[in-house]
């Protein structure tokens, strides 16, 4: 219908343009075939020379060119002065004789006098030109830009020379921020020491201070074997992205390796869909190893809410019921961890808490009888394993604490001096960027 | 005196919930005292900004942590209307643009200030890094209408925003890490300043970054939205709350008095029966 | 196989990782972003497994009458009904056909008026109850494709746009009627948009009129029909008309008689809450979460009264430097003596922060030890076995 309609305006547009015209008196009086030709366009303004681009030294990321020029060296038309220059960004490389893409209009220079620009936004690896055009405005006014479209000149008269085009080039970046280098190798030596310790771990024993919250386990699983009830497992309110959630589901896997042996159900309410298909692959695994896997209950892991205190209060209802005779809270947690921990601790269970959340350690402190502080999170998987190639582990990260403390006291020294040394070695463990 | 030690935890829930409850009834405000330096440094540096210059609110938090942070973000946005700055709230709490919605709608017309010209709710996006990250290029590239479906083009608020070279502050008001994400990747790569408002349980976190001058300033739990309150001579819901909270805090320090003294009492009188 | 294919692709991940950390490239925050994605993606359908199990596991409960069923049934109805109230609307009203009313509307409500019409008994209706209530209805942004109110115009052709319009009371709210144009890609044309407003009687519908050219480039017309103040506007009976040669447009659903088609698609379809959600997150979800980190009040004041007792030296300092803080963060402490807030300032600046920082060495040695034995291997118990 609408089609129809337009064709209509169409019509009825071109009959009143054709009567119009046969009916006007010029038409009438027929001029002559000059008259209808329009008067030939002035020749364009001078435009810029020897426009050149080149790779930003500055540029990082690999999205910016520099593009370089000089002044048209023709003089500028009568009455109009060179106020400026125009960038158009061209993409791909030419080719003749195929379509190019229409150039982006990009930038408007209000100053005559800079003969250089940077180009931002591009593509690595893309194939760009660079076209710079001379803008000239009448004499005696500034160049403006359009408030609308600010690459375009505001000014009327003004007028604008062909683009000139540079050569074919794309955008290089860089591939190592030089700055970090102090963090690249710090973390390389200590992944080095561990890894060592690890070789050497091959080789002798090594003697692990005891964890006390992680004797208790054993503690905790006989109890609730012994009642007859379930262990509740929080693995944290934090995402599958979080390495405390990962130490936590790695300690779920060998907490259900030794509650499988005895039947005794761990219930695990989640927070993550994603947390919980990796939990149930995790406890399934263990149950398979334990050689029990018709023990294994799927619904025993599952999901309650992605809502804080939905969980929380759905995590309460469940020790109020259930009464769990051991809850072990393991991973990152935030607000909820006293609302959870003082409920538990109402019921009688046996709580065992962990977490690399130092804002809640002191909750857990006061509300539970086992708190694993911060990094002996990490270290219960490798406890509960007694795994010596895991043990090593522990001992290269007292050598990397031993390699902060010397680096503290070296720098608590050094930084006495405000200037010379004391300032070089700030400088060397300054981290720029992220 | 045992029985000191056994008094039930409902005897002090009661308590606990009549002295929060009675200054609300009885509409009671107190002053927080002199401003902690955290909290002057947020106004002071809000408060030397030229007037039309832009100010970002992140409302990272959920309705759980109201009571605390709302009264912050109240406060900073009346701050900023009377020095007629610019205010672009956005979320990256899924339920964050709702309280900015309730804040802005309160505050807003009180201060004389028009949607659309003087401030905007941009909204919630998914992927916290990679929005904080994207908006370093370009704010209407990953915001391009408000929450009401507007372009933000045709919002004259957002007239001239490009990116953060363009902002002069962003304030963070938050329940769970995300201050932490906003200095690693707004602050350090594109050099904006960030302050943030906090809860009071978080604020140990947060007062290394501060100490780094990492953070311009800390809004530090209910205290700090007090102080701010204060500040801009309009005490509200901030300053309620700490009589609130004054009042529980005398509470649980005389149960914990109480508490010894049983303790205390129970010692002694093993001592003396043995 | 079954256990190499995880750990090859932990290997691989886990050091690209490490590596686009040092990297300024943009290739490298390409490859961050890339895989973020895919987290998102995989999020989405692990989603799908968690409502499966949610509601699997409480049907169950509910279906073999386990202890404490009830709850379930709390819960899957909850789930059921939330589902249906944020998906299908019920109860939200049939828009016309072909106009919706704004989302940048402020305290005005916008309602399809189907008892009062200038000829009939239909019109759009715009209603406040404050001075500086603003609502407005226009023909496009609907989001479903059968309702769109589209108004096609040819570059550069005069128009006149008219409406009736009415009031109560009269002589209160103004109502206005204004034009503007979109390019064929939808991208609004920045140019002065023609526009004009009177404040109606009550008796007579009046009508409203506005002449525009439609601009270089346009190929669709906008009108928004708005009203600011307290009280009622009706609005009815559109024309276009093209003034200059002979065509007349005829607008979609011009005297606002028609409703939409398929309103549940159009529900379904629309990116925003619906108002029913809108409450309920309002006046359920928001009361519910206060309530239960509420409880940490109570449950800190229990837990206090039961651990803060001076049994050994270390608990004695923890006692004191807690009532130390309790009482230096409120007024309280300014009260006994005007050093304290500054006291409390100075445990939270300086013991507070080395202990956390300590903690906080600790905590980074350990991460990146635990992700060095997942990447390379030597941590396998995941994946079942040690």
């Amino acid at each position: 219908m609408t089609t129809i309609r337009c064709l209509r305006v169409i019509v009825a547009l071109t009959a009143v343009l054709l009567g119009s015209t046969f009916l006007s008196p010029a038409g009438a009086q027929g001029k002559g075939p000059d008259a209808n030709q329009p008067p030939p366009p002035p020749p364009p303004p001078p435009g810029p020379t020897a426009v050149q681009v080149s790779a930003n030294p500055e540029d990082k990321r690999g999205n910016e060119l520099r593009v370089t020029w000089q002044e048209p060296t023709e003089a500028p038309p009568a009455g109009l002065n060179l106020a400026g220059y125009t960038i158009y960004l061209l993409e791909g490389p030419f080719r003749e004789g195929r379509k190019q893409k229409p150039p982006k209009r990009q930038e408007l220079l209000v100053r005559p006098e800079r003969l250089e620009a940077t180009v931002s936004d591009l593509k690595p690896w893309r194939d760009y030109r660079v076209a710079v055009a001379a803008v000239y405005v009448p004499v005696g006014e500034e160049l403006m830009p359009d408030p609308v479209v600010p690459s375009a000149a505001a000014n009327e008269g003004a007028r604008e020379s062909e683009p000139v085009a540079s050569e074919t080039l794309s955008p290089a970046g860089k591939w190592f921020k030089r700055e970090m280098s102090n963090v690249l190798v710090i973390s390389l030596l200590y992944s080095v020491i561990v890894l060592l310790t690890i070789g050497l771990a091959r080789r002798r024993d090594m003697y692990v201070r005891p964890i006390a919250g992680l004797r208790a386990v054993d503690d905790a699983i006989g109890r609730a074997t012994e009642m007859g009830r379930p262990i509740l497992y929080i693995a944290g309110l934090s995402g599958i992205g979080d390495i405390a959630t990962i130490a936590s589901m790695l300690i779920l896997g060998h907490l259900s390796k030794r509650t499988a042996a005895y039947e005794t159900p761990v219930l695990v309410p989640c927070l993550d869909p994603l947390v919980m298909s990796v939990e149930r692959e995790i406890v399934r695994e263990a149950h398979l190893e334990a050689g029990k896997p018709e023990s294994y209950n799927p619904d025993n892991i599952f999901y309650v809410t992605d809502s804080q205190f939905g969980y929380v209060a759905a995590v309460d209802g469940i020790m109020l019921r259930q009464r769990p005779a051991a809850n072990f809270y393991m991973g990152a947690f935030f607000a909820e961890s006293l609302i959870l921990a003082e409920t538990g601790s109402t019921t009688g269970a046996i709580q065992i808490a962990g977490t690399d959340s130092d804002t809640q350690l002191p909750f857990f402190i006061t509300a539970c009888d086992y708190t694993l502080m911060g990094e002996e999170l990490y270290a219960a998987s490798a406890y509960l394993s007694r795994d010596p190639l895991l043990l090593a582990q522990l001992k290269g990260q007292d050598l990397g604490k031993v390699l902060l403390f010397v680096m503290l006291l070296v720098g608590l020294v050094l930084v006495g001096f405000t200037t010379g040394p004391g300032e070089w070695f700030l400088k060397l463990l300054e981290a720029k960027g992220g | 005196m045992e029985r000191l030690l056994r008094i039930d935890r409902r005897v002090i829930f009661v308590l606990i919930f009549a002295a929060v409850l009675v200054p609300f009834l009885a509409n009671l405000k107190l002053k927080p005292g002199a401003p902690s330096p955290s909290t002057r440094d947020v106004y002071d540096f809000i408060g030397k900004l030229p007037a039309g210059a832009a100010i970002m609110l992140a409302f990272d938090y959920g309705p759980a942590s109201m009571p605390e942070l709302q009264p912050m973000a109240a406060a900073i946005c009346r701050h900023a209307f009377r020095r007629d700055l610019r205010v672009i709230c956005l979320a990256l709490s899924p339920q964050g643009f709702l309280l900015a919605d309730r804040v802005l709608a309160e505050t807003g017309p009180q201060e004389g200030a028009a949607y659309g010209e003087d401030y905007v709710n941009l909204g919630f996006k998914p992927g916290y890094t990679a929005v904080v990250l994207n908006m370093g290029q370009s704010i209407p590239g990953v915001y391009s209408q408000d929450t009401k479906g507007t372009p933000v083009e045709r919002l004259p608020v957002m007239r001239g925003i490009r990116n953060y070279s363009d902002i002069a502050l962003i304030v963070d008001l938050a329940s769970s890490n995300t201050p932490a994400t906003w200095v690693a990747f707004a602050h350090e790569r594109f050099k904006v300043p960030v302050a943030a408002g906090i809860t009071a349980v978080m604020a140990t976190e947060y007062y290394p970054f501060y100490q780094s001058k990492q953070l311009v300033g800390l809004l530090n739990g209910l205290k700090g939205a007090a102080e701010y309150e204060y500040l801009i001579e309009n005490p509200d819901r901030g300053a309620m709350g700490m009589a609130s909270q004054s009042i529980a805090h005398a509470v649980i320090i005389v149960f914990v008095i109480l508490g010894n003294v049983g303790y205390f009492g129970a010692r002694r009188r093993r001592r003396v029966t043995r | 196989m079954r256990k190499a294919i995880p750990l090859v692709i932990g290997f691989v991940t886990g050091t690209f990782m490490f590596v686009q950390f040092f990297v300024p490239h943009e290739a490298g925050e390409y490859g961050y972003k890339l895989l973020l994605d895919w987290v998102q993606i995989i999020s989405a359908f692990a989603m799908i497994l968690g409502l499966a199990s949610l509601f699997h596991s409480n049907w169950e409960k509910v279906r073999r009458r386990r202890r404490d069923y009830g709850y379930s049934v709390v819960t899957l109805v909850a789930f059921v009904f939330m589902v249906y109230v944020g998906l299908f609307r019920p109860g939200e009203p049939v828009q016309p056909r072909g106009w919706v009313y704004g989302r940048d509307s402020q305290g005005a409500v916008g309602r399809w008026d189907r008892e009062l019409g200038r000829e009939d008994q239909f019109s759009l209706l715009i209603e406040s109850d404050q001075d500086t209530g603003h609502g407005s209805w226009s023909n496009h942004g609907t989001g479903w494709q059968v309702n769109w109110g589209r108004v096609p115009v040819m570059a550069r052709c005069p128009y006149e746009v008219s409406v009736y319009c009415r009031a109560q009371p009269a002589g209160g709210p103004v109502a206005a009627l204004e034009v503007s144009y979109v390019d064929e890609r939808g991208e609004p044309l920045p140019r002065e948009h023609p526009r004009v407003e009177a404040k109606p009687d009550t008796a007579d519908w009046q009508q409203l009129k506005v002449p525009t050219k439609a601009p270089e480039g346009a190929a669709e017309m906008h009108i928004k029909l708005s009203a600011t103040g307290r009280g009622k506007v009706w609005f009815d009976d559109l024309g276009i008309r093209q003034t200059e040669g002979m065509a007349s447009i005829s607008p979609p659903n011009p005297k606002f008689d028609q409703p939409e088609r398929l309103p549940t698609i159009r529900k379904l379809a629309d990116t925003e809450d619906g108002s029913g959600f809108k409450w309920l997150f309002d006046n359920v979800l928001v009361p519910l979460d206060a309530t239960m980190f509420s409880l940490l009040a109570f449950f800190m004041a229990s837990a206090a009264y039961r651990t803060f007792r001076a049994r050994t030296p270390e608990a004695t300092v923890l006692l004191v430097v807690a009532v130390i803080i309790m009482l230096g963060r409120v007024p309280l402490g300014e009260l006994i003596h005007k050093q304290f807030p500054e006291l409390c300032e100075w445990f939270m600046m300086v013991p507070t922060v080395a202990a956390r920082r300590g903690i906080l060495f600790g905590v980074a040695l350990g991460s990146i030890a635990t992700s060095l034995r997942i990447i390379l291997g030597i941590e396998r118990s995941h994946l079942g076995g040690s």
